[in-house]
This record gives structure tokens, C-alpha cells and sequence, in this order.
């Protein structure tokens, strides 16, 4: 004790103090071996975050990379690792589309500080990655909860010629993405060229401010990575019904990291029941599929594995025109990264040029750049 | 058995540890579990992932007991994690939890303090 405490005439109860592990190995050293086997990473950390429920769901050993792709520090991802585990591998790839780490930091509760960090974020990596190798492309992310301030953020970027598309990395009103109040984000865009870039279902992957899945939200990483297609989904619907493409003619929508055999049978029911219910919207002047096959494209990450390869190509050759649908992704360096070479032998050939490379040039914005003159927005 | 290919002293493979064997220009994942010890192509069947960056642990599984489900973890099953999707293959077989995808493995022994790698047929 000290010297001279201070004392209180009446004993005090505090009823609020807290105390925090000094790392989370103090926890998960005290979980069964299932849990404390799966928490561990690659660096030997225990790195799975012990953070609240709804913000994240645990990774398999404690990372969302690769784990040969986590630096040796545990600390973000390599751009040397990058080259030696995927660019110098696959000498052919031309451009990487950059999407950040999906770029969920823009959910925030504070709507200017999250406009501020779009900024702080787009100029980080012009700044950096942007310089590392001339395949460098990047989209961009903006405050959706601020459309104005996305679409200033959107014309700010622009003039950088690395600057492919907009990623929606998060929803912050719950609503999908044909309500009207997104629309000075999707003019911005338009008027730039820029298609949105829709990753995950427009962020309510991670963040847990909005919808993840339809039903409620679910209590693994299985089925939400299972179902996360589903916001997708009502985002595209809302597109066509609220009259997004007529409006915005010239806009382009790439979707990412949904899966694709939901797509027949998505484009087949809005088909079939637009027919039904047409007198809902005067502005669907056209089959449903129809403004989707004009204004967008899917990735082919993560691919869906059947049994036979031969039977995701009868389904979608039923279903017809999949290969101007689909554009090559690999999501490396994420642990569920689609390795090229596995993706061109799991479809037909003659489908490999477009989705390799042509359809990904009918959708991004790619400029020529000057490979010797670092750009900076 | 003699005529394997010796890749190395016993103490060479610290237990349930991955060690990265290249023999003949062939990459083998090389790993021990307490007094066994394997070996195994460093490709994954699925998408050609280099194994020797994931983990050995024991299989884990469940089984009901009681109308409720308990974890089953078993020691005597090793299996190698997947550094990409997180696959799991048995190092006894090569097998997977998905049919038709199988992981190539090798016969390695231990001869008089070293260990010896065997191409040949298991």
C-alpha cells in the first residue's frame, strides 16, 4: 500500500473494470485442441481474431490468405510473395485488378470518417501497389453512405488511368441497390466509364452493419460463404426493377466472388415471373436477362466444383451465352483462391479467350498507361 | 527393406513438422507423427497447392453419443491441411474427404537411425 492512501469514509464497490489478454494465445491455449489447432497460423501465432460476433467469423487457421502467401511477419499481404507465388508463375496474366482486402474498413458507424478512409485508401494504394508492377490496376472504394461524397470521390480518382472501377464494399442502408438513393454514385460512375465492382455481395460479407443472408444471420463461416450469393442476388433484381440500366445506359456491373450456378436459374425465374408481374414496374421494358447480359458480368471464383466437370458445362450450355458472362478470377491471395490452369480445365476451350481475357476488357476501365511513369491521383 | 533412397537422419524431421524433400527434381512433403513417418507429392490433387506449406494435425471428427453430437479427435490419424482450401488428406492414403481426389503418397521407412524414401508401389 502507499504511503498515504487516499481512503473514503465508506468502503467502495467498483462495479466496472476491465481487464484484457496481453495476446490471444492467453485464451485460446485454454480451448479443446479442435479450436485451438484451427486458431492457429502459419507464423505459429494464435491469429484468429477474438473479436465480437457479427463483425467476423473465424478463419480456418486464423488467416483469409494462402497460408505460403502470409508474410513471414503475419503483417498484410507481399508484393514480393505475389510475384513469386502468382505473377512470375502465370507469365501470361496481363493485368491484376486490385480490390483491397475486399475493402470491408469503409463499414464504418461514422459516415465521414468512413468517407475520410475511402480517400485515405484510394491514395495508399495509388501511392504504393499501384507503382509496384505496370499490371497494377486498382478499383477504387467510396463512402456509400454518403452518394454524394462517393460520386466527388469517384470524379477525384478518375483522372488516375489505373483506376479500373468502383467497388461497393459495403451497404450501409440495408436497401438493395437499385433504390434510388445510390444514384448519384451510379451517375458518377457512368459518366467516368467506371463500371461498380460488386465484391461479396456489396460488403455485407464482413462488418456485420447490414444483411448478410436472407433468414437471418448464420452462425459459421460455411454457411455464409455457402450463401453469399444471396444479397447478390437482390441486388441485381433491384437493378433491373427499379430501372438502374435504363436510367443509367452506359453503366456496367461486375459482380465478384459469388459463385455462378445460381445464375440460370436467378435469370430464368425473373424471366418467367416478370411475366407475371410486369404491371409492378413500367420501367422493365425488356426480358429481366436481357439488361443482364447487356450490363453484367460474373467472376469465376470460386468455381463451383461438381463431380463431373461435364456437368456444370451441360448446365450452362442449357442455360446458353455463359461464356460471354464470365471473366477469369482468382482471389489470390485468399485461402479459397481458384488457381488458372484448374479453372481452363473444368470448362470447354473455346470458351477461354473471353473468359480469360475479353470479357474482363468489355467491363473494366483499362487505359493505356505508361509503364516507365508512376501515376499518382 | 534396403534400396530406398536415403533422404536423411531420423533427427532430421522434427516431430509434426513439414519438411520440404526434393529428390530427383520431385518436391515431397516429408513429416513425422511421434514414430511413423510419411511422405507425400507436394501438389494438392485439387489445384496443384504446394502441401508443404500447410499443417499436420489429427483428424477431427464427431460421432453421436447420447442423441448429441462429440468431438472425436484422433491421434493415431494424422491428416495434412491444405495450405489453399483447407482440404485435409489422409497420410496414410492420400485420401479426401471429396471422391476422386486423392493425394499421391510415398512408402518412407526408418533403417538403422535414417530414413529412406521408397517410389515404388505402397
Amino acid at each position: 500500500m502507499p504511503a498515504n492512501p487516499n481512503t473514503l469514509e465508506h468502503p467502495i464497490i467498483d462495479v466496472d473494470v476491465h481487464q484484457r489478454w496481453r495476446s490471444p494465445e492467453e485464451v485460446v491455449d485454454h480451448l479443446p485442441e479442435k479450436w485451438r489447432s484451427y486458431a492457429t497460423g502459419r507464423t505459429g501465432g494464435k491469429t484468429t481474431a477474438l473479436m465480437p460476433a457479427g463483425l467476423t467469423y473465424p478463419f480456418h487457421r486464423g488467416v483469409n490468405k494462402r497460408l505460403e502467401a502470409v508474410p513471414e511477419d503475419g503483417k498484410g499481404t507481399s508484393f514480393p510473395l505475389m510475384k513469386e507465388q502468382y505473377l512470375d508463375r502465370y507469365p501470361s496474366v496481363e493485368v491484376v485488378n486490385l480490390t483491397f482486402d475486399i475493402g470491408q474498413e469503409v463499414a464504418q458507424r461514422n459516415p465521414e470518417f468512413s468517407a475520410a478512409l475511402t480517400t485515405a485508401m484510394n491514395d495508399w494504394v495509388a501511392r504504393t501497389w499501384l507503382t509496384y508492377d505496370p499490371r497494377m490496376r486498382t478499383a477504387i472504394v467510396v463512402p456509400t453512405e454518403l452518394p454524394e461524397r462517393a460520386a466527388a470521390e469517384i470524379h477525384r480518382m478518375a483522372p488516375n488511368p489505373k483506376v479500373t472501377g468502383v467497388l461497393i464494399a459495403w451497404n450501409p442502408f440495408g436497401k438493395p441497390l437499385g433504390h434510388p438513393v445510390y444514384e448519384p454514385i451510379w451517375r458518377a460512375a457512368e459518366e467516368e466509364g467506371l463500371p461498380i465492382i460488386i465484391h461479396g455481395a456489396a460488403g455485407e460479407t464482413e462488418g456485420g452493419l447490414a444483411q448478410t443472408t436472407a433468414g437471418g444471420l448464420p452462425g459459421s463461416r460455411l454457411e455464409w460463404h455457402t450463401l453469399l450469393q444471396q444479397p447478390t442476388l437482390a441486388h441485381l433484381a433491384s437493378f433491373v426493377v427499379h430501372g438502374t440500366f435504363e436510367k443509367f445506359p452506359g453503366l456496367k456491373v461486375l459482380v465478384l466472388e459469388t459463385g455462378l450456378a445460381w445464375i440460370p436459374n436467378f435469370f430464368w425465374r425473373l424471366d418467367a415471373h416478370h411475366q407475371e408481374m410486369r404491371a409492378e414496374s413500367d420501367w422493365v421494358r425488356r426480358l429481366p436477362s436481357e439488361y443482364l447480359r447487356d450490363h453484367v458480368k460474373f467472376s469465376t471464383q470460386p468455381f463451383e466444383l461438381t463431380p463431373r466437370k461435364e456437368q456444370l458445362i451441360e448446365f450452362f450450355e442449357a442455360f446458353g451465352g455463359m461464356d460471354q458472362l464470365l471473366c477469369f478470377s482468382s482471389d489470390y491471395p485468399h485461402w479459397d483462391a481458384d488457381d488458372p490452369f484448374y479453372v481452363a480445365s473444368r470448362l470447354p476451350k473455346e470458351w477461354l479467350p473471353n473468359l480469360f481475357a475479353e470479357n474482363a476488357r468489355s467491363m473494366l476501365r483499362l487505359l493505356p498507361v505508361d509503364s516507365e511513369q508512376e501515376v499518382h491521383a | 527393406m534396403k534400396n530406398g533412397i536415403d533422404i536423411g537422419a531420423w533427427e532430421d524431421f522434427p516431430d509434426k513438422e513439414i519438411v520440404r524433400v526434393e529428390v530427383g527434381g520431385t518436391v515431397l512433403g516429408v513429416c513425422r507423427w511421434g514414430e511413423l513417418i510419411y511422405a507425400f507429392r507436394n501438389a494438392c490433387p485439387h489445384q496443384g497447392a504446394p502441401l508443404c506449406s500447410g499443417f499436420m494435425q489429427q483428424n477431427v471428427s464427431a460421432e453421436m453419443v447420447a442423441g448429441d453430437v462429440s468431438m472425436l479427435t484422433r491421434e493415431e490419424v494424422p491428416v495434412v491441411l491444405c495450405p489453399w482450401h483447407r482440404w485435409e488428406f489422409n497420410l496414410e492414403d492420400g485420401s479426401a474427404a471429396w471422391p476422386g481426389f486423392k493425394m499421391r503418397t510415398y512408402r518412407a521407412t526408418r533403417e538403422s537411425g535414417r530414413v529412406l524414401l521408397h517410389f515404388g508401389r505402397k
